[in-house]
């Protein structure tokens, strides 16, 4: 499994990828893949104030819901509004299209400490 | 089936209570399951009074829609996906696994069909998966979309009557989940006996005559212990879960919580 190399990830499954001062985080081709049938993502308002390491948004799949973890803290900028409509591109273009929010951060520097391409893909694949 | 780490399974088996603790009894299981304080857990309940559950991105205003004995009852938000059920003569159990557990792989879906296998067997010859079934409906899964209650839903994993038994093959069990960090909770249904029409759904009764929780829970405690290849042993819940359960009870009994969508 191979991952953008552009970007940095969570071991919860998020990716994060800086882009002209600002974040935008959506989930790994590995975790949409892990939860199946997407069908419904819950995202928060623009504007919101969001804190690294807690839920930013929720996630369901066949029945199941799952937590959305930032890994970085900042005001919500803009939110992918295209997926309350088509929450399948998550499944069909995780890095791309099924992008989830852009965030502007409080502290770029949060992102150094969350994982590279490289160590993401070693932790995944050790499970 | 690799049952290799888990030779022995915890059971919980709970009188009936209502709405608030059974959510809360299997949130506390949740974290306690997650953060490594208590191994996998299943758990057996019942509920006392009737109580709609709500799927947790349901909206509230769908319940509106329904009849006025069925806005009259209780009323409880999961924090699992998928419809609505409404909780009367059945047998609930709940599954709480850590986040690594090999039942999860090779993705946490596989949980459905371990137990689903159980229900099948516990019912003997007249269920069967959806997706084995000769009525194939499109998959309906989401909260937000689809029928009100669950068991008008009908995805591949979740479990009807065969045709044999009944053409109309109407589903007789389904189950969602909670997904955190670090562990996974599954929780299920299986209508012994309906009061309630409004809800479409099979039961139990209907097939073997089982109407009691007693027995429907001795059935299931055998099935499960024969799919998972496991010896169930039974428990109570440690103080700290009883205490966090007490004190999640407070939210599922709050009306925001239940009106948050």
């Amino acid at each position: 499994m191979s991952v953008p190399q552009d970007r940095r990830y969570q071991a919860s499954h998020e990716w994060h990828k800086l882009d002209g001062g600002e974040v935008i985080i959506g989930i790994t081709q590995f975790a949409a893949d892990e939860l199946t049938d997407i069908t419904y993502v819950s995202l928060p308002s623009i504007g919101k104030e969001i804190v690294a390491g807690t839920p930013f948004g929720e996630i369901e799949s066949v029945k199941a819901t799952s937590d959305l973890i930032s890994g970085v803290s900042g005001q919500v900028v803009a939110v992918n509004e295209t997926l309350n409509n088509s929450p399948e591109l998550v499944n069909s273009d995780p890095f791309g299209q099924g992008w989830m929010i852009r965030v502007r951060p409080t502290d770029p520097t949060q992102l150094d400490a969350l994982l590279t391409a490289e160590q993401y893909q070693r932790q995944s694949a050790a499970h | 089936m690799d049952s290799s780490q888990s030779t022995t399974l915890r059971l919980l088996v709970h009188p009936p209570r209502d709405g608030p603790f059974n959510m809360a009894c299997d949130e506390a299981l949740l974290e306690s399951v997650g953060s490594g304080e208590s191994p996998p857990t299943l758990r057996f309940y019942a509920w006392d009074p009737p109580t709609i559950s709500l799927g947790y991105f349901q909206s509230v205003a769908d319940l509106q829609t329904q009849s006025p004995e069925l806005r009259s009852l209780a009323v409880v938000r999961r924090t699992t996906g998928g419809g609505a059920i409404l909780h009367d003569r059945e047998v609930t159990y709940s599954l709480t696994l850590p986040i690594h557990h090999p039942w999860l792989r090779p993705n946490a879906n596989r949980l459905y069909e371990i137990a689903h296998d159980a229900v099948c067997l516990a019912v003997g010859s007249h269920a069967a998966f959806a997706r084995d079934a000769a009525r194939a409906d499109r998959p309906q899964s989401s909260s937000q979309r689809g029928p009100f209650f669950c068991f008008a839903r009908r995805h591949a994993l979740d479990v009807v009557l065969n045709a044999a038994r009944d053409p109309a093959q109407p589903k007789l069990a389904g189950s969602a989940q909670r997904r955190t960090r670090t562990s996974v909770l599954q929780h299920g249904s299986i209508i012994l006996r309906s009061r309630f029409p409004q809800q479409p759904c099979a039961t139990w009764s209907s097939i073997d005559g089982t109407v009691d929780v007693p027995t429907a829970v001795e059935l299931l405690r055998r099935a499960f212990e024969s799919t998972l290849r496991v010896r169930l042993t039974e428990d109570d819940l440690r103080p700290a879960e009883r205490a966090r359960a007490e004190s999640l009870r407070t939210k599922y009994s709050d009306p925001a919580w239940t009106n948050r969508r």
